[in-house]
């Protein structure tokens, strides 16, 4: 019985390599070419050392973030404190680790979020077309008409200071991004054969947009979330900046900043590190992401 | 005419998104929870204090009364009052705008005045090493959290070389120049009085690259790409097969083909800048609008807050408008 799964198994993996061979084919020369991209390999690296950092940050951490030490207050960088220490004694080095968790989160998050809506609602404009269009892209239009962080601001403002709406609001400007583009492919998707041979056999709106148009925007849709998880991290980061998202004792990049600003003059250490994080992690994402654009582009691609 | 005729049509398709602007705004101040009444009474207030607040500022009738009443009011210039001062909101933006406004178009001219050229040479010598440095300005740029930016300007700037002034518009010593446009630097010259205007100047310029560096990167990018997209183009080719000079080849054919791209994200970047300039003017203690809306959010001042993002949309749809129609000067091909 357990060999019939098995073998069941392995010629199922079988089909599905034969079925897929042309999408296995193009993915593989697109990690090759990507390989090959100097900047897309640098991008990479960075980004794969921030999330190893953000994962093992309780272990390699050398101070707990929040462990208040005042003999040590704001002491300079030095070896038993690399980065210094902030106004309670605690370190920055550690904190900025423990900061990687937090904003890889919120970036995480609200892709996922923004990603997951943005994605649906421009299917479901692009699919069912005419006035439900209309309707939905002038609703986009509207988000838009703000420039991102003054309306991510006002939201954040209006449902209260911390982090979980800082999330929800940044999300909030984003989705137009996604809606936009999905949609766009959504308008190419419906017109193919397979659309007319689904609805033939019976299959409703819902299921494909479910089953077809979705699943066809995919590879799009993560190439767009490279590219702006750089912009989420920073407008989260200046959410929490003006004292909207993460609120300090916190270690979240941008709230470190807000508070260790009035320390500049004297304590340099303290806003610098946590500001050197933000950019490398902002750069890592958007060096790969535009090599990622350009690769999957088939007008520069080769 | 033609043109005329454009634009009463662009107007005519402002106006639903305008609404859309304001429904938004208005969502997002009274029907997200949060207690505007409560808000504005504060936390002490008695129970039936807050209730009174709650009748006398209309906030107990049905929404869409509410909305209606608050259009009303932004037809009639008002945005609501202040929590913090008690002033009318409009009154203390249009007090901060001139400030916004001379480091918004400070910015918007060093955007141009470096990032056209940059973005030239850079597509002139691709993949030279000038194109690299260029390059690597520019994803710096994109990548740069603008409030921890102007910080290490400071540091640099300020603090360990002593060359510029770190916070405000003027020396507190000096007096401001009398009031003609509200901009220090234009003001200044009108009146005649050089020592001022070398002051504002040296006080904008932290703040103003600061605020530029993004677009700056941005615009350099743009005009790189299309500038090689251009250049790739067989009148081009022509061209230099005809004998023309290098120069003409790319200022005059080129560049000026490759312009179109340039003015869209130019457009959508000063709309922006009013966003950033929230950061910056923090930074440097600008008393502009956008500290102004920073030091209200610290005091949950709402209508403060919802003014100015009322007021920067209009700004950002208005100026989008002005893009498109700058199209048509620009590229005779487009007919409207």
């Amino acid at each position: 019985m357990a060999s019939l799964t098995r073998k069941s198994s392995i010629s199922l993996f079988e089909n599905y390599r034969r079925e897929h061979a042309w999408q296995i084919r193009e993915f593989l020369f697109t990690l090759k070419l990507l390989s090959r991209n100097p900047s897309a390999v640098a991008g990479f690296v960075i980004i794969v050392s921030m999330v190893l950092i953000a994962l093992t940050a309780p272990l390699i951490a050398p101070y707990n973030p929040i462990r208040i030490s005042l003999s040590e207050r704001l002491s300079p960088p030095s070896l038993v404190h690399l980065f210094g220490t902030d106004e309670m004694g605690r370190d920055i080095l550690s904190r900025v680790m423990y900061g990687a968790r937090i904003s890889l989160r919120i970036g995480v998050l609200v892709i996922a979020i923004a990603g997951g809506l943005g994605a649906l609602i421009g299917a479901v404009a692009g699919y069912l077309g005419r006035q439900t269009d209309n309707l939905i892209m002038r609703m986009m239009d509207v988000i838009l008409s703000f420039p991102p962080l003054v309306l991510a601001m006002a939201m954040a403002a209006a449902l209260g200071p911390n982090l979980n709406n800082a999330v929800i609001a940044v999300a909030f400007v984003m989705i137009p991004k996604f809606a936009r583009m999905v949609r766009g492919e959504a308008l190419a998707v419906k017109e193919k054969q397979f659309i007319a041979a689904a609805r033939a056999s019976g299959a409703g709106n819902v299921w494909i947009i479910l089953h077809h148009i979705l699943p066809n925007c995919f590879s799009s849709v993560i190439v767009l979330a490279t590219l702006i998880l750089g912009e989420t991290i920073l407008i989260a980061a200046s959410l929490s900046f003006i004292g909207l998202g993460a609120q300090p004792p916190t270690p979240e990049w941008g709230a470190m900043i807000s508070v260790g600003r009035k320390f500049l003059m004297d304590q340099w250490w303290y806003p610098t590190f946590p500001g050197l994080f933000i950019l490398l992690t902002v750069i890592g994402f958007n060096i790969l992401g535009d090599a990622l654009r350009d690769i999957l582009d088939p007008r520069i691609r080769r | 005419m033609r043109i005329l005729a454009y634009i009463l049509k662009r107007l005519g398709y402002l106006v639903p998104v305008l609404i859309g602007v304001t429904l938004l705004v208005f969502f997002i101040s009274h029907a997200i929870p949060g207690d505007p009444a409560r808000m504005m009474a504060g936390q002490k207030a008695s129970r039936q204090a807050v209730e009174n607040l709650r009748r006398s500022m209309g906030l107990d009738r049905p929404l869409p009364e509410q909305y209606v009443r608050f259009l009303w009011g932004l037809f009639h210039g008002d945005l609501g009052t202040s929590i913090r001062n008690q002033r009318p909101v409009l009154d203390d933006l249009a007090d901060f705008f001139p400030a916004t406004l001379e480091l918004t178009l400070s910015s918007m001219i060093l955007c141009i005045a470096v990032g056209l050229p940059l973005g030239i040479i850079s597509a002139v010598r691709r993949n030279r090493p000038v194109d690299h440095i260029s390059r690597v300005f520019s994803v710096f740029g994109v990548s740069m959290p603008v409030f921890w930016l102007g910080l290490m300007l400071l540091l640099l700037f300020y603090r360990n070389l002593g060359w510029l002034p770190g916070s405000g518009r003027l020396d507190v010593a000096i007096n401001p120049p009398p009031h003609v446009t509200g901009l220090y630097l234009i003001d200044s010259l009108l009146e005649g009085n050089w020592s001022t205007f070398v002051n504002a100047l040296r006080h904008i310029l932290l703040p103003s690259f600061c605020l530029s560096y993004v677009y700056l990167a941005i615009i350099t990018r743009i005009v790189r790409s299309s500038m090689i997209s251009v250049m790739g183009q067989d009148y081009i080719t022509t061209a230099r097969a005809n004998g023309l000079s290098e120069s003409t080849v790319i200022l005059k054919h080129s560049l000026k083909n490759s312009l179109i791209p340039t003015v869209t994200i130019t457009g959508l970047s000063i709309g922006e800048l009013f966003g950033g300039a929230i950061l910056t003017e923090t930074i440097f203690n600008w008393p502009g609008m956008g500290k102004y809306v920073v030091d209200s959010v610290n005091f949950l001042d709402f209508p403060a807050i919802m003014g100015f993002t009322l007021v920067v949309s209009f700004a950002y749809v208005m100026i989008n408008l002005l893009v498109d129609v700058l199209y048509g000067f620009l590229d005779p091909q487009i007919q409207y």
